[in-house]
């Protein structure tokens, strides 16, 4: 069984407050946490969404943040992320995908898969041609050995309805790919702000609070011209892999105060 | 001369520093500074070929081991995992 740590959704700013919520505050008190108690895990993921704004200043003022990390960080875009600026500022492993954010790595008994699922200028997600077959080609390689698959777009419909209509838009063909390769245990995916878990013809779909702040929940119902991030305590991802199961813990960062709206 | 560079190192590295938040050795280019590292640091000479990413001035530098450095150089050594 070995452990990495999941972190999802950072919206870091080198300066200004995002949803009245302080993303510095919060990253921080993540940092900490990783360095205090999960100095053994093999990495720490962040899927996607690593700033508010992609530039050059926010994603400098992100490396600083993460160079306390006791641990590796493996990055990945959300919508909120630039391809080029996340690729110029933060380490990617060897082996990664040109001009994407989109790479494998072999973990003991286990294949790690990162995908850029970021479609530039759009909240909603997608992966072309050119990553469509990357995953294949990757998959293959894989061969019988367990994969689990990491990205920002949720490839399925979660029963949220202000969150749904901005998910992967070309699921249909990722799954014909996926579907394919029985080694797909796991899919971990942000964006959503939400803890869910959805079960899919043998692939378990988990979704991560955000560092920062999260969606409110269904009820009572609320809409964009409404919303307002719930106040509830932000959560790391504590995922155990292990040959016949993965089980992931939800850990809880700091207090909703800390580093929380008013 | 060499300028006489100063490498900030990401958290997960500075174990092999002796605990050093950043180190200084003398070099002129990227490919010379990670030769002078393993010298200097020979726990970390073993990451140096595949576990690192070096960033000069904000930017991460792949394999471009030619690349000039300065004293006023601004270098992260950043640990990253092999891909595969």
């Amino acid at each position: 069984m070995q452990k990495l740590i999941w972190l999802s959704d950072l919206h870091y700013d080198a300066q200004a407050l995002v949803q009245s919520h302080d993303p510095r505050v919060r990253l921080e008190a993540a940092v900490d946490l990783i360095n205090a108690h999960h100095t053994d895990a093999v990495c720490c993921v962040v899927t996607g969404d690593m700033v508010e704004t992609a530039s050059d200043a926010s994603y400098a003022a992100l490396k600083a943040a993460l160079s306390r990390l006791s641990v590796p960080v493996l990055p990945l875009t959300g919508n909120h992320d630039s391809h080029a600026l996340l690729r110029a500022h933060l380490p990617l492993p060897d082996g990664a995908m040109p001009d994407f954010v989109q790479y494998a790595v072999a973990l003991d008994g286990h294949v790690l898969i990162a995908l850029d699922t970021l479609d530039e200028g759009k909240d909603s997600g997608l992966l072309c041609e050119a990553r469509l077959s990357w995953l294949e080609t990757a998959l293959e390689a894989a061969g019988e050995t367990p994969v689990s698959i990491f990205m920002h777009h949720q490839p399925v419909k979660l029963g949220l309805a202000m969150l749904d209509p901005d998910n992967l838009t070309n699921a249909e063909a990722f799954w014909q790919i996926v579907d394919r390769y029985p080694s797909v245990r796991n899919v971990f995916a942000g964006h959503v702000h939400r803890p869910t878990t959805t079960h899919r013809k043998g692939v378990t779909i988990t979704t991560l609070p955000s560092v920062l702040y999260q969606a409110p929940p269904e009820h009572p119902p609320w809409d964009w011209t409404t919303f307002a991030p719930a106040r509830e305590a932000t959560r790391l991802g504590v995922v155990h892999l292990g040959p016949e199961q993965t089980t992931v813990h939800f850990e809880k960062i700091c207090a909703y105060d800390h580093g929380g709206a008013p | 001369m060499k300028p006489r560079v100063t490498v900030h190192l990401w958290a997960g590295l500075r174990a092999l520093t002796d605990g050093a938040e950043s180190v200084e050795v003398e070099a002129a280019t990227i490919g010379q500074m990670l030769y002078a590292l393993g010298k200097a640091y020979p726990a970390l000479e073993d990451y140096l070929e595949d576990n690192v990413s070096v960033s000069v001035d904000g930017r991460i530098m792949a394999t471009d081991l030619t690349h000039p450095l300065t004293e006023t150089s601004e270098i992260y050594l950043m640990q990253r995992l092999r891909g595969g």
